[in-house]
């Protein structure tokens, strides 16, 4: 993994930034054009929602069990809209099926497994701070505040970063496998 | 045991056959079980590898981090025996591949298609938590011929082998029996040989034994019938009775004569001169003697060849001999039959001559006399050449008879063979052997006795035995010759030296000091003009070698009579 930096930092920087221009013409020119390039990237991020689920390891008293369907909660605003319903139609858990259910606030009883904090900074940083301490995996989209989950986009693809101390508060246990693949991890601090 | 080894034998191609089945059949069991586990050790590798990789990619794969799932299947690069390895995602699409050698499109239709027979492929789901998330295609590297033959070499090596044994087994096991059945020949053949040999030497002893006994007669015989002969010449004017009486004891001597000779003719001792002879014309005269002499109610057939070869044998032992052959083929007969006396040319070959150990193979002059009379039994048919040995009733016959063919014609190089089937006949087959000389003019000089005449001719006489010797003297005497006689050599020499007047040597054989021929070979260094004469009753001697007398030695046969000595000198001063 840490083999990929350098290469990112030198040449896929100035991709990106000729990038930019291009897209910057585009958008002017075809917003609808505009529209549909941006689309791809919420599509990747709605489908990673649901795909982090495999790799972490919740408390089993968390929701009063495993009964029900696997909620996806998007707080604030919605980013996403249509696309995270198409990634996880068909989708499930475990066995259990998968739900996204929208609120305007958080609510830290809600049976919400994955959070994802939308709108701003401000927003972002209330949304954490409401649910902070509870069994939820909480995913940003790098503003203001990170989650547990944060996606960071370079070179045109998604990735992200891992809160591995906020996971440890949160109860919850993510697995070496998707820490290896993350651009950066904060190491959970070690038990006092 | 031996049943069981005579069972081996029997069965030994079927046993050697099932044996080299079983190990053929356990060797190739042995290489498929290798092969076998071979493939379950590689199918249970290839299996942990992809499960290993299954477990390492999940991530990468979940998240379709591409750059990341190359690392992790490239990573599989350090194990030789992968070839090939796709990652595929949970929808069936390749992610990700590493594929040793040259690019293929198998991972295309990876997931669906059947693995080519012998090609070690497994695929394993991708999952976390329960969760699948795609699925790991790793096709293990198709062994090596190389090594792949050498697994196969210890079972290949064993069938050589266990081949190679028990080819060698079969082969020595063939040899074996081969030499067994050759042994078991050679051992029959020997048995025959040697009783064959027993028999012959058996003869020979009996012969050697009723030989030396004939010599010791035929001298005493000398005696008495040369001095019968002197008396009765002598005093020819004496008493009739007197005269009678000589004769009856002369005739007696003469028997008994007859007898050691047929003794001397089994011992192959008796004096032979063979020369060529027409067998088919004696035959035939043969015949007209027979018709005379045997019983009308024997019917006699001479059954002779065009062509005939000429047989080098001594004549009058021929006739002998037939006639021997002739009685006891009447005396077989005694309600009367045929006898047949046939004649042809013979070959006996190498074959026949094998089987019989004293025939030497050759042309031959066959004689047969066949009887219809009742024939012999096969368990005495061994026993009938032995001398004395008759199955006529006690003074009926000598047991001589079949002794003196027997001797005579083995003597003269031939062979005697006889048949018999109880009830049917008898035949005894004559060998003669072949002449290859000319029939020659046949020279008879008959020269009669001329007593009374003084001839004025000196005989030395040599004699070791004083009966013979004054016998002999009387006998020259009245033959008209003078004699000077002497016993041994020694003297002998000394008197002929001292008298020029000897003109002939008369002179026994057999001697104790200096033989009669080494006499004669001195007496002639000194007087080359002297006539010889032996003397002698017996045939293993220095003048006589294997019964056959040296050309041009001159021979009078003891027992002799005045004519017969008489002749001998004759024909020695006149040649």
């Amino acid at each position: 993994m840490a083999s990929r930096r350098p290469d990112f930092s030198h040449r896929g920087a100035q991709r990106r930034r000729g990038a930019a221009i291009v897209s910057t013409i585009v958008l002017m020119l075809f917003a609808r054009v505009a529209d549909a390039q941006v689309a791809p990237e919420w599509a990747v991020k709605a489908s990673f929602l649901y795909k982090f689920a495999p790799f972490v390891t919740w408390p089993a008293d968390a929701f009063g069990g495993s009964d029900g369907p696997f909620a996806i909660c998007v707080v604030g605003d919605d980013p996403f809209g249509a696309v995270l319903d198409q990634a996880v139609m068909g989708q499930s858990i475990g066995g259990r099926p998968i739900v996204v259910r929208r609120m305007a606030k958080a609510d830290r009883t809600a049976p919400c497994p994955v959070l994802y904090a939308g709108g701003g900074a401000a927003q972002v940083k209330e949304t954490l701070q409401v649910v902070d301490g509870a069994p939820i995996l909480t995913v940003t989209d790098g503003a203001g505040p990170t989650g547990v989950v944060d996606f960071v986009v370079e070179d045109g693809q998604v990735h992200f970063r891992l809160d591995d101390d906020a996971a440890a508060r949160n109860g919850l246990v993510i697995s070496s496998k998707l820490l290896g693949l993350a651009v950066s991890v904060n190491r959970r601090k070690a038990a006092p | 045991m031996r049943r069981l080894l005579d069972a081996l034998t029997q069965w030994r191609p079927v046993l050697v056959a099932a044996s080299v089945a079983a190990f053929v059949g356990l060797s190739l069991f042995v290489a498929a079980y290798g092969e076998r586990q071979y493939e379950a050790l590689a199918t249970a590798s290839a299996n942990a590898q992809a499960r290993v990789l299954a477990e390492t990619v999940t991530a990468a794969l979940s998240f379709d981090d591409r750059q990341a799932l190359r690392e992790l299947v490239r990573a599989l690069e350090a194990n030789t025996e992968v070839d090939a390895v796709g990652v595929y995602d949970e929808r069936g699409r390749l992610a990700a591949s590493y594929e040793r050698g040259p690019p293929s499109s198998e991972f295309s239709q990876a997931l669906t298609r059947k693995a080519a027979p012998g090609r070690i492929v497994v695929t394993t789901p991708v999952a976390q938590a329960g969760q699948r998330l795609g699925t790991v295609y790793l096709r293990y590297r198709s062994e090596p011929a190389l090594r792949r033959a050498s697994r196969y070499v210890g079972p290949v090596l064993l069938v050589v082998m266990a081949l190679l044994m028990f080819s060698v087994m079969t082969l020595d096991a063939r040899a074996l029996g081969r030499t067994n059945r050759s042994l078991k020949t050679q051992m029959a053949e020997r048995q025959k040989a040697e009783a064959a040999l027993r028999q012959s030497q058996k003869m020979e002893a009996i012969g050697r034994l009723t030989g030396g006994i004939a010599h010791d007669f035929n001298n005493m015989l000398a005696i008495v019938l040369g001095s019968l002969d002197l008396l009765n010449r002598r005093y020819a004017d004496a008493d009739p009775k007197m005269l009678r009486l000589i004769q009856q004891a002369m005739e007696g001597g003469k028997r008994a004569a007859a007898l050691t000779a047929r003794l001397l003719a089994f011992s192959r001792l008796q004096p032979l001169k063979p020369s060529s002879a027409d067998i088919g014309k004696a035959v035939v005269e043969m015949t007209e003697l027979l018709r005379r002499t045997l019983d009308e109610s024997v019917a006699i057939e001479a059954v002779t060849i065009g062509g005939l070869w000429r047989a080098h044998i001594d004549l009058p032992q021929l006739e002998t001999a037939i006639v021997n052959l002739a009685i006891n083929a009447r005396d077989a007969m005694p309600g009367g039959g045929k006898l047949t006396i046939e004649s042809a040319n013979a070959f006996l070959d190498r074959v026949y001559a094998d089987q019989d150990g004293e025939v030497t193979p050759g042309p031959y002059i066959m004689v047969s006399v066949s009887d219809t009379g009742t024939g012999i039994a096969p368990e005495i048919l061994d026993q009938v050449f032995e001398p004395f040995f008759t199955t006529k009733p006690t003074g009926m016959g000598t047991g001589l008879g079949l002794s003196q063919v027997h001797g005579f014609i083995k003597q003269s190089g031939g062979h005697v063979r006889i048949h018999s089937a109880v009830g049917v006949g008898t035949t005894v087959k004559l060998y003669l052997p072949r002449s290859l000389a000319e029939a020659g003019p046949t020279v008879l000089s008959a020269i009669g006795p001329e007593g009374g005449v003084r001839r004025g001719i000196t005989v030395l006489l040599v004699e070791d035995e004083a009966g013979v010797r004054e016998f002999a003297a009387e006998a020259l005497s009245d033959l008209g010759f003078d004699v000077l006689a002497a016993e041994g050599a020694a003297r002998a020499l000394d008197l002929l030296d001292r008298s020029p007047e000897v003109g002939l040597l008369l002179t026994d054989v057999v001697m104790p000091e200096a033989n009669g021929r080494d006499l004669a070979d001195e007496a002639l260094r000194r007087r080359p003009d002297l006539r010889v004469v032996f003397m002698t009753g017996y045939t293993q001697d220095a003048i006589v070698h294997h019964g056959v007398v040296d050309p041009g030695a001159r021979l009078v046969t003891k027992p002799f009579t005045l004519a017969t000595l008489s002749a001998e000198l004759d024909a020695a001063l006149a040649g």
